[in-house]
């Protein structure tokens, strides 16, 4: 029994790590063999070898703290913002009608290459990073959450109102447990949307952590230290992923 | 009956007032903000100056030839990656062994801002289209993937049992069962892909190209012809939207 | 939808010329201004075809992305891309070797102030803020040794990015001073917007320094030499006709969007010919040794030491 449950959770995380490890094995032949130039695609023992330079000389760290904190800001008031917007096209038939299509719009917008506005109204700073990537995670939680409640079979909104609930009750007692799992799903995306264009926006701008880093090793050809501060940004994404699932499951009764 | 058309027509009356409303009060904040002098008036220019710039380039025969580039770049890049996307995500989300394994990694990976593989995607695919395709596709194919394997564990197990007591087939589960109930996931995902393959091609545009809206955009840039800048950044948008209909219509989403 | 696809298809099918033989694959920074389009007014007038050569064009960044397409192959050859680039690329051991200078100094990197500031020269710059393009950029160090030259210490240097982003900040008062290349600006310094507080080229060390060169993907080179010896052939006759015939100042005009008037004082007042002169080079020491501060290269170097990045392939 407890081999078994032991092998039905080491065995998908040892598949897991077998197939990384197969990926990064054909990597490294691939640059071994010299069928991409190693300016381009650096073999992974050569990223690996360059994370100590990485820490000692390029403040490896900091960066990587501040973007995170950029990222998760941003994210954060994109969910703030964004699942009370979601009820709202859920709950009111016309703002839904309304709008929805707009958010699905805005969120294919090529709002990155509005910065040059966003410098000048709140300058070269982390403001700048934040607005503009707190803009572009908010329509992935809003259409989201709206998906979600609008998922939420009739039968358990009207059980609840034979049992009397209240709007704030239904809300909490039925909608939010029931729509939960695909809100959740739309703070993933947020989160994955506000990193990619704060990485994005630092390495536009020249500011700040990991991406003004990746930009500067770019353009000095240091390649395999570049891939190490991207692992960094991979590194950011899982604690991110950690985090909303801990969220998840704390939020989700039982 | 003809309470409830009425009602109806009353119902999309104030939808459409409602949008109009909205635009007319986003465009007289512009032209205040654009007014008033608070910022520097070259980065908002009065909506007169961008509506002139856009009706400039959508008078002018060679506009077109870079929209449809882009459009069509954009396109073959929604069809590849949501295409992958979705075959993924099926994998993932009905195998509870493979999704514990693998759907981590495509987490992982979601967020890494692809434009840092576009030089692999130069020696893989050229400097030409083939780049801006491929880059489009990896964007798209994030996003559809790890909405479609979530929808499918999202699948109401009802539906599956009544699947299996039929003895329905693996291809015959997908069609029957999961696809219909997957229209929503799909949906967007498609809808968020879109966004990032259209991104994804006009970033590696202006990156380097010769044609295109991306193209477009940078060089109007360069030249601090900030209006038609925002008149080529509408199209974008635009395209989007146009984008977004379609997808709404070839999905069919009920109720909606 | 399926119309759709098929016609994207064609059109991005279209989009590929076929390859032949004779066919170069150029890239160039910064479109439309004058030194970098030299080789785009040369194929306009024909002379690239005249040596048998069809130029395929495509307009980049600059920056690394120049440098990324000329490395992987992507490209044959690329314009006007910076030599402290190629340098730490060349330390590296990527496969590329220069054939000709492109520009050597600055000539067309000015330093701007808003007009009522009082910044009027660099040693105004005293406790003020100064955009630059991006660090390791020749903006960046033509206004390093400006500072440096005028015993301005205390000036706060900015990476603001390209020009129009620097602009805007200036103008809103975020910078005190930015960086720009001509034409771009031109305007509003006619019309008393912005006042020019110094040139790149006013420092003797900027002249004489080769900033940006024309290279080659060595593969391209070890297997079409003759194609690339033609190249220069064409290169060199686009640039003595740009300096000789006024419908160069045309195509700048058009290219950029200005009046003929500001393109031809763009050219008589910055764009000098003998710095864009393709067999002109010197200064590479310094070039080394600001790659050096840059972190671009890991060791000091000489001359010497880097012998066997230039090529020059063909000279009048």
């Amino acid at each position: 029994m407890d081999g078994a449950r032991a092998s039905a959770r080491f065995g998908p995380l040892l598949a897991g790590l077998t197939a990384v490890a197969v990926c990064l094995g054909a990597w490294q032949a691939i640059a071994a063999l010299g069928l991409v130039s190693n300016l381009i695609a650096p073999p992974p023992s050569a990223i690996a070898a360059s994370f100590p330079a990485l820490i000692a000389e390029e403040g490896l760290f900091p960066r990587f703290a501040q973007t995170f904190a950029e990222a998760f800001i941003a994210a954060g008031l994109a969910v703030v913002v964004g699942t009370p917007f979601g009820w709202w096209l859920h709950a009111k038939r016309w703002a839904g009608r309304a709008y929805e299509s707009w958010v699905a719009t805005f969120a294919a917008a090529p709002l990155v290459l509005l910065y040059p506005l966003f410098l000048v109204i709140l300058g070269r700073n982390a403001g700048t990073i934040i607005a503009m990537s707190f803009l572009t995670a908010m329509p992935a939680v809003v259409l989201k959450t709206k998906e979600g409640l609008d998922g939420i079979r009739p039968v358990l909104v009207n059980v609840g109102r034979s049992f009397g609930l209240g709007e704030s009750q239904l809300f909490w007692k039925i909608l939010l447990p029931a729509s939960v799992p695909t809100i959740c799903n739309g703070v993933r995306l947020g989160l994955i949307y506000a990193l990619i264009s704060v990485v994005g926006i630092e390495f536009l701008i020249n500011f700040g952590g990991l991406g003004e880093l990746i930009d500067d090793l770019a353009q000095r050809w240091e390649t395999a230290m570049m891939y190490g501060a991207i692992s960094f940004v991979v590194l950011t994404s899982m604690c991110f992923f950690y985090l909303t699932e801990k969220l998840e499951r704390w939020i989700r009764p039982g | 009956m003809d309470q409830a058309r009425l009602s109806a027509r009353h119902f999309l009356g104030s939808v459409t007032a409602l949008r109009v409303a909205t635009l007319i009060v986003l465009f007289l904040a512009w032209e205040a903000v654009a007014a008033s002098g608070w910022l520097f008036e070259g980065v908002v220019p009065s909506s007169f100056k961008i509506g002139a710039a856009l009706w400039d380039l959508l008078t002018s025969g060679a506009f077109y030839s870079n929209i449809e580039l882009t459009l069509g770049e954009a396109a073959i890049s929604v069809v590849l990656g949501a295409g992958a996307g979705i075959a993924v995500g099926l994998a993932l989300g009905r195998s509870r062994f493979a999704g514990t394994a693998f759907e981590p990694y495509l987490h992982y990976l979601a967020p890494t801002p692809k434009i840092v593989f576009l030089p692999i995607l130069l020696v893989l695919f050229g400097i030409g289209p083939g780049s801006k395709i491929a880059m489009g596709t990896l964007s798209c194919f994030f996003p559809m993937a790890l909405s479609v394997a979530s929808g499918v564990r999202q699948v109401d197990p009802v539906l599956l049992r009544v699947g299996h007591s039929f003895n329905l087939g693996r291809v015959a589960m997908i069609r029957k069962i999961y696809l219909p109930a997957l229209v929503p996931p799909i949906a967007t995902g498609l809808k968020l892909g879109l966004g990032v393959a259209i991104i994804g091609c006009l970033l590696a545009e202006i990156k380097m190209s010769n044609r295109g809206l991306g193209f477009l955009i940078m060089q109007y840039y360069s030249q601090f012809r900030i209006p038609y800048m925002y008149a080529a950044l509408i199209v974008a948008f635009a395209v989007a939207a146009l984008g977004n209909a379609l997808i709404a219509r070839f999905v069919r989403l009920p109720g909606r | 939808m399926r119309k759709l696809v098929a016609c994207s298809i064609a059109i991005i099918l279209g989009a590929v010329p076929l390859a032949r033989a004779e066919t170069l694959k150029l890239a160039i920074p910064q479109k439309g201004a004058w030194d970098t389009s030299f080789s785009v007014y040369g194929d306009r007038q024909g002379f690239f075809k005249e040596q048998g050569l069809e130029l395929e064009i495509t307009y980049t960044e600059g920056g690394a992305t120049t440098e990324t397409a000329v490395i992987s192959g992507s490209v044959d050859v690329a314009v006007a891309t910076g030599t402290l680039g190629i340098v730490s690329a060349y330390t590296k051991s990527a496969p590329v070797r220069i054939i000709s200078a492109e520009s050597t100094g600055a000539a067309d990197l000015y330093y701007y102030a808003k007009a009522g500031t009082g910044i009027k020269s660099i040693k105004d710059l005293k406790g003020k803020s100064i955009g630059f393009s991006a660090p390791g950029s020749s903006s960046n160090l033509a206004l390093l040794t400006l500072l440096h030259e005028n015993g301005v210490t205390d000036a706060k240097v900015v990476p603001a990015g390209a020009a129009p982003g620097t602009y805007t900040q200036v103008m809103s008062g975020q910078l005190d001073a930015g960086w720009a290349p001509v034409p771009f600006g031109l305007q509003d310094i006619k019309d008393g917007k912005i006042v020019v507080i110094g040139q790149a080229n006013d420092s003797p060390d900027v002249r004489n320094e080769t900033i940006r060169v024309n290279v080659v993907n060595l593969d391209s080179l070890k297997k079409n030499r003759d194609a690339i010896v033609r190249f220069m052939k064409a290169y060199y006759k686009s640039y003595q006709w740009a300096y000789s015939d006024p419908k160069a100042i045309d195509y700048l005009a058009t290219d950029n969007n200005i009046s003929h008037d500001l393109a031809a004082s763009a050219v008589k007042d910055f764009l000098k010919k003998e710095a864009n002169d393709p067999y002109r080079i010197s200064g590479i020491q310094r070039v080394l040794d600001e790659a050096l501060a840059a972190k671009r290269i890991p060791t000091a170097m000489k001359e010497d030491d880097v012998k066997g990045m230039f090529d020059i392939v063909w000279k009048p």
